[in-house]
């Protein structure tokens, strides 16, 4: 019945999604985002990451220089970062110390240092001081990282690095203790133990004195036989925060499986997740009290009209692998079978253009697959590369290509002409670029995709299971490749479930877990189905596919394509946020400007109603997990004001699809739902019982609906499969 | 030459037992549809195999392996706890199924097997370590210290490990009880500085 409900939409979706969706590559020029100064009322919300370049970052190819990617900082907080809000740049400290021109565009510094050397640890100190008397957050993880003098090889005077650190109120006093016997916790209150308990041999600890009184303990340790050995080991207050070593996470010991190897505890099936780390605090709580951003705005891109955004995309490489599904078959042709005709939901799908040139490993088969593909409704093209480089860094590919030698221009521009040029319909574009391999690119080859004003993906492994159960695993939005940004995706694809398809071959069905766990009990990421072609090659894949798939498709989402998708994350990236002057009779007002295509702002703890009346561009609001979903239109600026109780009004409460054409008319609200599958929406502000009839137009045909309305006002409807639905309602 | 009755009978009976012993088993039919790929018509020769009585190892094994290729782990999961129970003590094929609880993300079930493992075979000092991480991971403190002294009764004689077993005798407060096998340790390196 779904499918054949798709199917009669489709012509129609093919001639609208493709108007709707003409004008998109514009939208992913985003590339460099240079930090500029707030202006006044302007609420900064970037945060400054600093590394240093001579400490290492343990990665699987051995130890690296830490970087703006191999850091604690990105690995661990720009998710909860990004959460609340907040955008992260990253500096090396070890290179230099950015100029008051350049911080006046930051809220504050986050620094998560696993050393304490440092070339010059006094203009440091003197540094970070006056970020605070410059009324910038600092905000120090683990080491402080200046206690010694790298060029000289002294330590620094506990008593000078506490005056030097006077704004801040921290005073470093040492008294190093680790005998756990010795350790006793005086004070912890809920930002503490979040992810584990503590164990019953606390770690060690040095003594740590938080001075301000306006400073706030979280965890406070102290010594069972020393009178005057309290610590505040976590702390927050007005000048941001401290969470000393060994009280911030906990790092599972690398036990091997196998005694007689001891470097198989990496590749060891248990050996990566007990490399595994988890949150002794809580980072959403910490960092929101650190860097003083409860009340904020958030922009989110988790969520679309109130409900959770879902997005799907395909790696190219396999299509042209044989699956045992079907004798004969490609797995190519089996996911297009078994998946993209069979679900009305939007895909993104790349192709490795190699594998479908015929003159180089494709045949006709391929080509003729892949334009079959590319002209389905529900599918947006993206390019997955030439050759499918590996590393991008030393040019190495899946496919040796006779002549090829590595090039960004054949990899990236060469991969997007010919899918533009040879397998896509006339008048459509690819969208998307799906970095390939280890998925660690230059600023070189995004700089070549944002040229082309395509967005780009790949990277992150997001995952939160059982086997996971940390934020830690969670990934950021992005990661910062120098003036440009590489874009996460927001789930692991199925190469981890399978270990790298060394079976099982039904693992990509756990993400499931990781869908659930990001959503409860906060959102913190879309649902997003990544998968490669060869996913379909083994009949235990191709059921993981469906049953990801079956659940997807049960679930109130909001099922967008992977570039409106990327296009929010560019407005998470660009987006202002200025507090107005609070109104009469509200609890606050808030602007937000060159938010781009982002749709969604979240005020977490929030029971707050949103007084339309009072408020510019948005369409409606939701509660949902104790926060309050702001939904707004396409306006290139919104204005809302928050109050205690809503006033008589209709709004949007959620919707499954984009929303556009807004209007009021008198009692009756109109508005149009676009895009791929069944759409609905929900509509409040009625009189309870109400009968409310609500016109559907779908081109030529029309019908009405009489919906009756909830106790709470909220009439919900469903709005059929048409690419394109206008809505009438009262 | 005549055959009695009885002759012709027993040489029928000993033509049946030479196919039977010649012909694969059912098993071995089901073992070549899923070297084949075909795990639907392994699972119908298989899965009737599994209502009689004494089912052995090998069937259930090639039952958990149909399962495992149509994608559904949990009745791979049932089938390879029954090869388990019919071959007690099997480390390989508990370790196998300790890896499908892990892939299923159910690692309450890959402690489990493994616990099992180590009762049946203490002086397994991989499984010990593994469980021994596994348990600390999960914040399983008491059951780490259960593992951690069967554990510290093997000798340590990797630094690596022994350098793991100390920090987790320090977080469960039992650093004092690694102290003698760390000696041992020590003792055994006396010429590594």
């Amino acid at each position: 019945m779904r499918r054949r409900r798709f199917l009669q939409a489709a012509a129609a979706t093919l001639v609208a999604g493709r108007a709707a969706h003409a004008a998109g590559r514009a939208t992913h020029a985003a590339g460099a985002t240079p930090a500029r100064a707030a202006r006044p009322g302007e609420i900064p919300r970037r945060v400054l990451a600093l590394y240093k370049s001579k400490e290492t970052y343990a990665t699987l190819d051995g130890a690296r220089p830490k970087s703006p990617t191999l850091n604690e900082a990105h690995q661990a907080a720009q998710m909860p970062l990004n959460w609340l809000g907040l955008m992260v740049d990253y500096h090396d400290v070890d290179a230099s110390l950015p100029g008051p021109e350049a911080m006046a565009a930051y809220r504050g510094v986050l620094t998560w240092f696993t050393s304490e050397d440092m070339d010059d640890p006094r203009a440091y100190l003197r540094w970070l001081a006056g970020q605070v008397t410059a009324g910038r957050r600092v905000v120090i993880m683990e080491a402080l990282g200046a206690f010694r003098d790298r060029r000289r090889g002294v330590d620094l005077d506990l008593e000078e690095v506490s005056s030097a650190l006077a704004p801040l109120g921290l005073s470093f006093r040492g008294r190093w203790t680790t005998d756990p016997r010795l350790i006793e916790i005086r004070h912890r209150d809920g930002v503490m133990e979040f992810e584990r308990k503590f164990p019953p041999g606390l770690p060690g600890y040095f003594q740590v004195v938080a001075t301000r009184a306006d400073s706030r303990p979280h965890l406070t340790l102290a010594r069972r036989d020393t009178p005057d050995s309290a610590s505040h080991m976590v702390v927050t207050g007005p000048w941001g925060g401290f969470a000393g070593a060994g009280y911030v996470r906990y790092q599972a010991a690398p036990f091997s499986s196998d005694a007689a190897d001891p470097n198989k505890a990496i590749d060891a099936p248990s050996g990566v997740e007990l490399y595994g780390a988890k949150w002794w605090l809580d980072p959403f709580a910490f960092f929101g009290a650190a860097f003083g951003v409860e009340d904020w705005p958030r922009p989110d891109v988790t969520t679309l009209n109130g409900r959770r955004v879902y997005y799907s995309h395909i790696d190219g490489d396999g299509l042209r692998n044989v699956s045992e599904v079907r004798a004969g078959a490609l797995s190519g042709e089996v996911v297009d079978d078994e998946i993209l005709a069979r679900y009305a939901l939007p895909v993104t799908v790349s192709v490795v253009t190699s594998e479908v040139d015929p003159k180089l490993l494709g045949s006709a088969r391929t080509e003729k697959l892949a334009r079959r593909m590319f002209a389905r409704p529900n599918v947006e093209a993206g390019s997955h590369s030439y050759a499918h480089p590996l590393n991008w860094e030393k040019g190495v590919t899946s496919f040796a290509l006779p002549g090829y030698r590595f090039s960004l221009a054949q990899e990236i521009d060469g991969s997007v002409k010919f899918i533009e040029e040879r397998l896509l319909p006339p008048g459509t574009r690819v969208r998307v670029f799906q970095w390939s391999g280890s998925t660690v690119v230059s600023e070189e080859a995004i700089a070549a995709t944002d040229r082309l004003g395509i967005a780009n993906i790949n990277g992150g492994d997001t995952m939160r299971d059982r086997q996971w159960p940390s934020y830690m695993r969670v990934a950021p939005l992005m990661r910062q490749v120098g003036t440009r940004w590489q874009n996460y995706t927001s789930a692991s694809n199925e190469n981890l479930y399978t270990r790298l398809w060394t079976g099982p071959f039904w693992g990509f069905r756990t993400v499931l877990e990781t869908f659930a766990n990001t959503e409860a009990p906060r959102r913190v990421a879309p649902v997003n189905v990544y998968y490669h072609f060869y996913a379909a090659e083994r009949r235990a894949g191709l059921e993981a596919l469906r049953a990801v798939h079956d659940w997807a498709i049960r679930q109130p989402l909001a099922p967008i394509f992977t570039s409106e998708y990327l296009a929010m994350v560019d407005g998470f990236r660009t987006a202002r946020i200025e507090r107005l002057a609070t109104p009469p009779r509200a609890r606050a007002a808030w602007r937000v400007f060159q938010h781009a295509a982002l749709r969604t702002l979240r005020f977490d703890g929030s029971t707050a109603a949103v007084d339309l009346g009072r408020s510019r561009a948005v369409l409606g609001y939701t509660h949902q997990q104790g926060a309050l979903y702001v939904h707004l239109d396409e306006a290139p600026e919104a204005v809302v004001t928050l109050v205690d109780a809503a006033p008589p009004q209709r709004y949007l409460a959620s919707a499954s699809h984009r929303v556009s054409a807004w209007r009021m008319e008198g009692d009756a609200l109109g508005f149009r739902l676009s895009g791929v599958g069944a759409k609905s929406a929900a509509l409040a502000g009625f009189p309870p019982g109400a009968r409310v009839a609500v016109r559907l137009t779908d081109g030529a045909d029309a019908r009405t609906v009489t919906p009756i309305a909830s106790a709470a006002g909220l009439v919900t409807f469903d709005a059929g499969a048409a690419p394109v639905v206008e809505v009438r309602a009262g | 030459m005549k055959l009695t009755r009885l002759q012709r009978a027993a040489f029928v009976l000993g033509v049946l037992a030479l196919l039977a012993l010649s012909f694969p088993s059912r098993t071995d039919l089901g073992w070549s549809f899923i070297a084949t790929r075909d795990y639907a018509r392994a699972l119908a020769v298989l899965e009737p195999l599994t209502k009689r009585g004494n089912v052995s190892r090998d069937t259930w094994e090639a039952l958990a392996a149909a399962w495992a290729g149509l994608g559904v782990p949990e009745r791979q999961i049932t089938a390879l706890e029954a090869a388990a129970g019919a071959a007690p003590g099997d480390r390989e094929l508990m370790l196998r199924l300790a890896d499908v609880y892990e892939a299923a993300k159910d690692i309450e079930g890959t402690a489990r097997t493994l616990d099992r493992l180590v009762a049946e075979r203490p002086q397994d000092e991989a499984s010990l370590q593994r469980l021994l991480g596994l348990y600390d991971w999960l914040g399983r403190y008491a059951d780490a210290s259960r593992i951690l002294s069967k554990v510290l009764a093997l000798d340590i004689r990797r630094p690596d490990l022994a350098q793991d077993v100390m920090n987790v005798a320090r977080m469960l407060d039992r650093a004092d009880d690694a102290i003698p096998s760390l000696e041992r340790y020590a003792a055994a390196r006396a010429g590594d500085a």
